[in-house]
């Protein structure tokens, strides 16, 4: 039995604590939050018998109690806490973006390799039932050579729209990095501020890659859209096939006056329990988790090329291990 | 103009049908446009002469292989230019300094220089020019329409996918050591058969070229701007017959417009088995207070049945008015000296952004569109 501490309650311990049952050899034991408070509600929500007040606390005193960290500390946290929890020999799954910056990625992966521990980056998108579909058609081979992918992501503005670019931006490169099953070649960005918020950064962008073998991908990014429901829209185009998985295709219609509205059925959470069971399913066969460190850095490394492209203007091209402007 | 000059009948010369015949069929099909006869250069090849003449037959009217003699004896006052690409120009300027009206099929030229030439003729003779499109297509109305009312507030990005589910010819990699490349008019000739053969002429184009006017076309109508720089990745992805023509058969452009609008464009002839019907076509449309999202085919109905061919398209586009709508459009123009929806200047902008897309995708960054 794997024993899972949560670090941090950012992310959806709701959704976590009504999956946790459905876990196989692992359970939540420990739930650790700057604010004790919180990290006491969430041990309440998760059935686990340990909070602490943070993550220190946590490896000071209960440090035999878990085996495994699962970081959804704030972004500005996030990176030494995953440090300080592969010091102390705990697997660890970060929630993407894996660190701040490349030199940060680096040091992680680095102390997880040192420590011999499983370093799984968290992209729960990957995981989504529509979007495993895609990916199976790939690699059945039923779509041929993959030659073009098309993502749309449509998302309200939630907090910080300059860091939450990141954060989206990461997730999208990595779904094209794992479809092309390699980095891409050409980068090339631009981006808008489209709403009055007191932030400073953009709320929109938009990313063009080139892959090997002729491959090209397309990314829209959105923070405009109000209200709760985003949109999605992945579609990949194959040299034999063509597969979609689109928000537009699973919309009903609701008629209560007026025009009608259009509902999404949606895919339920079980792409986060599938992603919680593929981190517990590695670390107990001793493998590779299906997202490693490495995965993580490439997708942090492409979303650098974009800003650069955005500031610039310019196309940024790989060369060897690096990306440049052009 | 008088009463009895409005609404009379334009006598139309259609000037070479060598390709799938929708261009002259939708100006036939609007009340005030009458086909009087097919006209071509008697220098062509047979296989021409031979389509000019089938569809003269079809619609029971004369094939003369004289243009300008076909001009002054069958009283026209209208041009259906219908020939392979390499020619559109040339016959649209020859009209025009016939002085006649001009509708043209896409796309409009491979060669800038050739738009110049047409929109400097069409100018002189003070004619109209209409490049055939798609703007009518109910689902397009509706989305100008539906921004035009301020349903999503300021437009800010627009993303139109432009995908034909069709094959041209051999898969790409099919070509075996030691047989000769594809050669590109022979194919489109082949392709005729089926209707894919827009493409038709000596010279080769690409995705891009050849279907880029209709979605660039939707941009414009959509934006009313031009488009101001490119980044574009292309590529002979599916056919052998682009691979061994160097021309794409997918490409994704980036669109950077004026007043700070973005844009994108995937574009593609993406085979027969990746799309049950003729291929997805979609507008995604963000703006300040909301978004859209246009599937192009609608309003459609499926159709299923057994032993249905596997090619056969499973779903219908009905209540199609484009093709009457066009012509209304351009019988307007006529009558109230008016411009059409596509007139030669906006058709020579996207000819040149296509261009810029084209170098774009060569050169690995982006282009400026003069």
């Amino acid at each position: 039995m794997i024993r899972l501490a949560l670090i941090g309650c950012c992310g959806p311990i709701e959704t976590y604590a009504e999956l946790a049952s459905r876990l196989q050899n692992a359970t939540f034991v420990a739930v650790a939050d700057s604010d004790r408070d919180q990290a006491r509600r969430g041990a309440e929500m998760l059935r686990a018998p340990i909070s602490a007040g943070g993550l220190d606390e946590l490896l000071n005193q209960h440090a035999d109690a878990f085996d495994a960290a699962v970081v959804h500390t704030a972004s500005d946290t996030a990176s030494a806490d995953s440090r300080s929890a592969a010091d102390g020999g705990k697997h660890l799954l970060v929630e993407s973006p894996l660190a701040p910056s490349l030199e940060m990625a680096d040091s992680l992966i680095e102390s997880c390799a040192a420590a011999n521990v499983r370093l799984m980056v968290g992209q729960a998108s990957r995981f989504v039932p529509a979007v495993q579909t895609v990916k199976s058609s790939l690699e059945s081979g039923k779509l041929g050579v993959p030659g073009l992918l098309r993502i749309h992501r449509w998302e309200s503005l939630k907090t910080d729209p300059a860091e939450e670019l990141q954060q989206r931006a990461v997730r999208e490169i990595d779904l094209a990095n794992w479809l092309f099953g390699r980095p891409p070649t050409d980068v090339y960005a631009a981006a808008r501020t489209v709403s009055s918020s007191p932030h400073d950064g953009p709320d929109y962008v938009q990313i063009h890659l080139g892959f090997p073998e002729g491959g090209m991908a397309m990314i829209d990014e959105s923070a405009t859209i109000s209200g709760d429901e985003d949109y999605f829209s992945l579609s990949m185009i194959g040299s034999t096939g063509a597969a979609c998985a689109d928000d537009h295709r699973n919309m009903q219609l609701l008629y209560g006056g007026g025009r009608p509205a259009a509902l999404k059925t949606g895919q339920g959470s079980l792409h986060l329990l599938a992603q919680l069971q593929e981190f517990v399913s590695a670390i107990e066969e001793s493998r590779e988790p299906a997202i490693r460190g490495a995965d993580g850095r490439l997708a942090l490394q492409v979303a650098a090329a974009v800003v650069e492209s955005m500031n610039t203007g310019r196309a940024v091209r790989r060369t060897g291990e690096r990306y440049e402007a052009v | 103009m008088k009463p009895s000059e409005a609404r009379k009948t334009l006598r139309c010369a259609v000037l070479s049908v060598v390709k799938h015949a929708y261009l002259p069929r939708g100006v036939a099909s609007h009340p005030r446009f009458e086909l009087v006869v097919v006209a071509d250069d008697p220098s062509m090849p047979d296989w021409v002469h031979e389509r000019n003449q089938l569809f003269a037959d079809e619609y029971n009217i004369p094939y003369v292989p004289n243009i300008e003699q076909a001009i002054r004896d069958y009283d026209v006052a209208v041009a259906v230019v219908s020939s392979e690409a390499e020619r559109h120009c040339e016959l649209s300027v020859r009209a025009a300094d016939a002085g006649l009206h001009v509708v043209q099929d896409k796309p409009m030229s491979t060669r800038l220089s050739e738009c110049d030439r047409l929109v400097a003729a069409v100018e002189k003779n003070r004619v109209k020019f209409l490049m055939w499109n798609r703007n009518f297509l109910p689902a397009v109305v509706q989305a100008r329409e539906t921004i035009e009312s301020g349903a999503i507030g300021r437009p800010y990005a627009y993303h139109i996918d432009f995908y034909f589910s069709k094959d041209a010819g051999p898969p790409k990699g099919s070509r075996k050591p030691g047989d000769p490349p594809i050669n590109w008019l022979e194919r489109q000739i082949e392709a005729h058969a089926d209707g894919s053969d827009g493409g038709v002429g000596r010279d080769p184009m690409g995705e891009l070229e050849i279907e880029g006017v209709y979605p660039l076309a939707y941009l414009r109508w959509l934006t009313g701007v031009e488009v101001e720089r490119v980044f574009a990745r292309t590529t002979a992805h599916f056919h052998q017959a682009n691979v061994d023509n160097d021309v794409d058969d997918l490409a994704t452009v980036t669109l950077e417009m004026e007043h700070d609008l973005l844009g994108t464009l995937c574009i593609g002839r993406i085979g027969a088995a990746s799309h049950p019907d003729i291929g997805e076509i979609k507008m995604h449309v963000l703006g300040s207070q909301g978004a859209l999202v246009i599937s192009e085919a609608r309003p459609e109905v499926s159709v299923y049945y057994k032993n249905q061919p596997p090619t056969e398209f499973r779903n219908h586009r009905v209540a199609v008015d484009n093709d009457y709508l066009l012509m209304e459009n351009f019988a307007q123009a006529i009558d109230n000296d008016g411009d059409t929806i596509l007139d030669a200047r906006t058709g020579r902008a996207i000819c040149r952004t296509v261009q810029a897309a084209v170098e774009s995708g060569r050169l690995g960054r982006p282009v400026e569109v003069d």
